[in-house]
């Protein structure tokens, strides 16, 4: 589809937020760093060489390397496209289940909504780590496992963000209008309702994916993630803890890892959402 | 509530439009809404029929009716000898947009704000044709050029945030009329824009009501925008038609009392009264929520007598019709 110019009035709003603006710095540099360093990078993550652990800065090891003498900025590299891996499924795959369920709920109604709502809160009522850890205990360490886990914890958010904005848009004028034209209602569904509730999904999938990565992060420190040696953030900031007064260095850079890759999408998040909300626009003018 | 099948209006074996009896009720959680409450009326081919009322007379949700948008409970709707009442949903949908089309009163938000205009047009003519994409293309733009918009290509392109009000709801006249329906039902389609462009859409709906051969029901409160373009006029009170006439012979010559107030409570150029209020008409409609017994207008009537604590009846005769005791 072309770039409307509604599309290129709300660019340039964001391009003006400032911090917005900083949020999609703060992404390019990880995403475009996860992608290229590998290339660069001349250490293997997970080669060890235990007569060089535990150093500091060096012109070899930018970083210093970690207790087992493995490179730290390559591991945090390497670790990197761990986490935007599975905050990138995780965050399409509550998308995709969030806004089916959502919709349906909202734009079906009676039972159907009140079935699957009751649900979303049902799942909504466990703390999102707690049920994670339990689901990732279940599944066990992989990839999928840890993914299909974060999933299941982010789906109720946007099923209720979702089926919000569909009752909201289902009683407008244009759907009105759509159904005196002899619209099918899946037509108007597909048509009319879920494009215009693009805004309120939007913000939900950019503040979902620093979710994702935080939770990813979360299981790994506790054990549940990736198993060794994969380098994973929340993994890595675990094993440091123990050398933290001898070598603070591996775990103060993956915990800024961590710390500069979760602001960064949530300013992103945050700037879409001023954009895309007339309301929180007017409250800053 | 007496849902009148007492009206006996001449069978009109040439009328486009029958309706009968028509009721209507919204069911809410505690109580029921009595939008309708057997409304009957014929459209003639080629006819603009008017229903005038205020607010929530209960005109609109007649207008919904006719499309089957609403919680039909009684009466029929029959549509060039096709019964809508008794149509399942598929069957209505075929309908809806091909024999009988609507326009609305807020053309700035009846228009998807995602899609250009042609895809909106284009999409609604081939619901119910066969034309394929370049065909409907074709017709989409030749239907802008035919509500007097110019430059059609360009315009099938735009989004509807690029046009004005009056141009959107050009935009929604050539889209309800893309399928040459049989009926138009145009709901207060000019309440929502400026004076000026009023004129010019009214204008264009009788033009090309003559051009298309459609029979037009025009919804609205403004009984100005009716005295010109209307060939008969139906008043309007708490879901009931009290008064139908042709348009010269209910401004000449008002019966229901409510329609003369109606009348008198308008504006007038030629008579503007000295440092005098406007007139008005005391008290305001009963809630549909809980509708009196006998003529919901008795409150307010300065003629009202014991007798109109029960139905008013029914008077036809000179090509008009009037619920009123006062014609007994």
């Amino acid at each position: 589809m072309m770039i409307s110019p509604e599309t290129k009035l709300l660019l340039r709003k964001l391009r003006r937020n400032r911090l917005a603006m900083i949020g999609v710095v703060l992404v390019s540099v990880l995403v475009l760093a996860t992608v290229l360093l590998p290339w660069v990078l001349p250490w293997d993550p997970n080669k060890m060489d235990v007569r060089n652990a535990l150093q500091g800065s060096s012109a070899a090891h930018l970083l210093g390397t970690d207790q087992f003498g493995r490179d730290i900025l390559t591991r945090i590299v390497y670790g990197g496209s761990i986490s935007l891996r599975v905050g990138f499924y995780v965050t399409f795959a509550s998308l995709i289940l969030g806004v089916g369920l959502g919709a349906l709920s909202g734009y079906v109604g009676g039972m159907t909504d009140v079935v699957i709502m009751r649900g979303m809160d049902a799942l909504m009522a466990f703390p999102g780590l707690l049920l994670a850890i339990a689901l990732v205990a279940a599944f066990g360490g992989t990839m999928t496992a840890i993914v299909i886990a974060l999933t299941i914890v982010g789906i109720p958010r946007f099923a209720r963000v979702v089926r919000a904005s569909v009752l909201q848009r289902k009683e407008s004028d244009y759907v009105l209008a759509a159904r005196a034209l002899g619209k099918r209602p899946t037509v108007i569904l597909v048509q009319d309702v879920l494009p215009n509730c693009i805004g309120p999904i939007l913000i939900q999938t950019t503040l979902k994916f620093p979710t994702a990565i935080l939770g990813e992060a979360g299981l790994s420190f506790l054990g549940l993630g990736l198993p060794p040696p994969a380098p994973s953030w929340g993994r890595m900031l675990n094993e440091a803890r123990s050398f933290m007064e001898v070598a603070p260095a591996a775990a103060i850079y993956s915990g800024a890892a961590i710390f500069i890759t979760v602001m960064g999408f949530n300013l992103l998040g945050d700037g879409l959402r001023d954009v895309l909300d007339p309301r929180t626009q007017s409250a800053r003018r | 509530m007496n849902t009148a099948a007492e009206i006996e209006l001449p069978e009109n074996d040439t009328a486009v439009l029958t309706v009968r009896d028509l009721v209507v009720r919204y069911d809410m959680d505690e109580a029921s809404i009595h939008a309708v409450n057997g409304v009957t009326f014929d459209l003639a081919p080629r006819e603009t029929y008017a229903i005038v009322g205020e607010s929530g007379c209960g005109k609109s949700t007649v207008a919904l009716s006719l499309l089957g948008l609403t919680p039909i409970v009684g009466g029929e709707i029959v549509l060039d000898s096709a019964r809508l009442t008794e149509m399942g949903r598929a069957e209505m949908a075929r309908v809806r947009g091909h024999k009988i089309a609507m326009i609305f009163q807020e053309p700035m938000t009846s228009l998807n704000p995602v899609l250009t205009v042609g895809y909106q047009l284009i999409e609604a003519i081939r619901l119910h044709t066969s034309m394929g994409k370049r065909a409907a293309r074709e017709h989409a733009a030749k239907m802008l050029g035919r509500v007097g918009m110019s430059d059609a290509e360009r315009r099938l392109r735009q989004y509807p945030h690029e046009l004005s009000g009056g141009m959107r709801q050009r935009v929604m006249i050539a889209m309800a009329l893309s399928c040459n329906p049989a009926v138009l039902v145009a709901d207060e389609p000019t309440t929502a824009l400026d004076v000026t462009v009023q004129a010019q859409i009214l204008a264009l709906i009788d033009q090309l009501r003559e051009e298309f051969g459609t029979a037009v029901v025009l919804i609205t409160h403004d009984i100005g925008v009716v005295a010109e373009t209307a060939n008969r006029i139906a008043v309007m009170y708490a879901g009931r038609i009290v008064e139908e006439a042709p348009t010269a012979a209910l401004f000449a010559d008002p019966r229901h009392p409510y329609t003369r107030g109606l009348l008198a409570s308008v504006p007038r150029v030629d008579r503007v009264p000295d440092g005098q209020p406007m007139p008005t008409m005391e008290g305001s409609a009963p809630s549909m929520r809980q509708l009196p017994e006998g003529c919901p207008f008795r409150a307010r009537c300065s003629h009202s007598t014991e007798k109109c604590e029960t139905d008013p009846p029914v008077r036809v005769g000179e090509g008009r019709m009037v619920r009123c005791w006062l014609y007994e």
